[in-house]
């Protein structure tokens, strides 16, 4: 998506119905963070993507879904 | 955005700093670091310290944690500091009241399961704190007798995380597992007296090598002995710091804070008797001096400062080793220089050396029975040679015991009659030194030895060095002597029969 300064923002959304593995932001492990951007990088290469923009962002959102309700947690400027 | 705070106490050698210990809890994916130079079994604080925080019931923030040890150069080591960071983070998270930490030392390795567990040093860091005006400190229960060895300091002892977050006004679920009594880990000593030093009278004759051990108590004086095996030496060694004199309360706290270092304050305790080294001649040089990677540990010298340290089989031992105990044997303390900096450690100790006479051990008195040749016999002492025998100030020869009977028992003086005639000619040499700050007469200057020195007794010392008996540096050190013997006859002064016996007991008859 595109913000208000014209930054592409890449948002990785991570859904858990349990913190017994971990929370979901722990999820995003270093691994995982290298692909996003390599994914990030092949998306912005591809010729129906042409867009003017100011730079990258990459976000992370994390849904907790428990007895109470979902917990979101949204971390900007993730990695 | 959150910051904590905590204060902790490094150790560099036996040279305490304060840590200031600062947290900061930011927005980002999870991430715990600890910077600041922390050293390998700090780096694995992270695991130890957020484990045992969930064990205590504080729900760890799923976010950037970053912890700072300042100073930031220099380099922090060991496991001591956990405690203090558990503090800092739960500070930052609002956890404990911030409010609380102020002024106060933490102290203690946490397990995974919250419990605090005991650390080593304690002695010379809570001398620190009290030292720079902190009058709260929190420390393990194993460390609590130890603590109470210095007073003036609020010491609050804790077993749990959890006990931690309570006193400090938030919230703790935990569960403490019951204190197993050969598990805490009592680092003062288990309140019996510490192992005294066998009697001198025990050892069967060797009235002269008695005599001559007395006179290196007295006067700090650096004993060679050598006689043939079986002869005693080394029991006579190990009796000597039951004859020397007591030592002093500076002198006790020196000793407990190394101890401490060491972990062996439980051992041993706090006691007025100096301590006793005896390496083996196979040690590396790092164990002998001091040394290992990172920041140096201390080594036998160290463990032996104010006490004796006692070379068993000198000549065996590495040429290196030997060498590098120059420098301590003159100023009394030894530099540890890496990489990472230089440590420094006292050594300020008593040098006993035993040797056989010779490979074969017969080559005493007319060297009837000695089966080696000229050349074996001068190379087993050349490693001896030259720098090292001129600091030792008295060589005398043991000769085997030949008659185990008979002898009155008015001639065998116990060690505590001894240690009183040595504590006597001690006060008296530290009285006259007063101005000089020289402990005992083997630190006194050369100078003041030529000026004080009766001209009857300074004449005997020209004649020997005329007949190239002595050098100049044992001319000095024969009239160091000759001052104990004058301390220990209770003479103001050494005369003429005082300097002939200095003279005789720094040049070996052999």
């Amino acid at each position: 998506m595109l913000d208000p300064n014209r930054t592409i923002v890449f948002v990785e959304v991570k859904t858990r119905r349990t913190t017994r593995y971990g929370s979901p932001q722990e999820a995003v492990t270093v691994r995982k963070r290298l692909r996003l951007r390599r994914a990030g990088v092949q998306w912005l290469l591809d010729p129906r993507h042409r867009i003017t923009h100011n730079g990258v962002r990459f976000d992370v959102i994390s849904i907790l879904l428990d007895a109470s309700g979902p917990t979101v947690n949204y971390i900007p400027e993730a990695f | 955005m959150a910051i904590g705070g905590a204060l902790s106490v490094g150790l560099i050698g036996l040279k305490a700093f304060i840590i200031q210990i600062q947290s900061f809890i930011s927005p980002g994916l999870p991430y715990f670091s600890i910077i600041g130079l922390p050293d390998a079994s700090l780096s694995e604080a992270r695991e130890r310290v957020k484990s045992a925080c969930q064990a205590s019931g504080f729900s760890w923030p799923q976010t950037r944690v970053t912890v700072n040890l300042s100073p930031a150069s220099l380099p922090k080591r060991g496991s001591s500091h956990d405690l203090a960071i558990a503090a800092s983070v739960l500070g930052a998270a609002g956890a404990i009241d911030t409010e609380t930490l102020v002024d106060t030392v933490a102290l203690g390795e946490v397990n995974l399961d919250g419990t605090v567990l005991g650390i080593n040093g304690l002695l010379p860091i809570m001398l620190h704190a009290k030292q720079r005006g902190l009058r709260r400190i929190i420390i393990p229960r194993a460390n609590e007798d130890e603590a109470r060895l210095v007073g003036g300091l609020d010491a609050i002892c804790i077993r749990h995380v959890g006990e931690l977050i309570e006193m400090m006004g938030g919230h703790a679920k935990y569960q403490l597992a019951p204190e197993r009594r050969d598990e805490a880990r009592n680092t003062a000593g288990d309140g019996q007296a510490p192992a005294q030093p066998q009697d001198m009278s025990e050892v069967v004759g060797q009235e002269h090598t008695k005599w001559v051990l007395q006179v290196a108590a007295a006067g700090g004086h650096h004993v060679l002995m050598t006689g043939p095996p079986g002869a005693g030496k080394t029991m006579l060694a190990s009796r000597l710091p039951g004859i020397m004199s007591p030592l002093d309360e500076a002198e006790q706290l020196e000793v407990a804070s190394i101890r401490s270092l060491c972990g062996t304050l439980a051992t041993h305790g706090i006691s007025t008797i100096p301590p006793f080294e005896a390496p083996h001649h196979t040690a590396s040089n790092a164990a002998l001096v001091g040394g290992g990677s990172g920041v140096a540990q201390p080594g036998a010298i160290t463990r032996a400062h104010r006490g004796v340290l006692f070379m068993d089989e000198a000549p065996e031992f590495s040429p290196r080793a030997l060498q590098t105990l120059r420098e301590p044997l003159e100023s009394g303390y030894v530099a540890l220089s890496r990489a990472k900096g230089t440590t420094y450690y006292p050594a300020r100790f008593q040098l006993v050396m035993a040797a056989n006479p010779c490979p074969c051990g017969f080559g005493y008195g007319d060297g009837e029975r000695c089966t080696c040749r000229e050349k074996d016999r001068v190379r087993y002492f050349s490693r001896l040679s030259g720098p090292i025998l001129d600091r030792i100030d008295i060589q005398v020869e043991v000769p085997p015991v030949e008659c185990i009977t008979g002898r009155r028992a008015a001639r065998n003086p116990c060690s505590r009659d001894i240690r009183l005639a040595v504590s006597k000619a001690r006060a008296a040499a530290r009285e006259r030194f007063r101005e000089q700050h020289w402990g005992c007469n083997a630190q006194a200057g050369g100078a003041w030895l030529r000026e004080n020195t009766s001209r009857a007794a300074v004449e005997l010392v020209n004649q020997a060095l005329k007949r190239r008996r002595l050098s100049l540096r044992g001319a000095d050190r024969a009239m160091r002597l000759a001052w104990t013997l004058a301390d220990l006859e209770g003479k103001e002064s050494p005369g003429k029969p005082e300097m002939m016996q200095g003279i005789a007991l720094r040049t070996r008859v052999s």
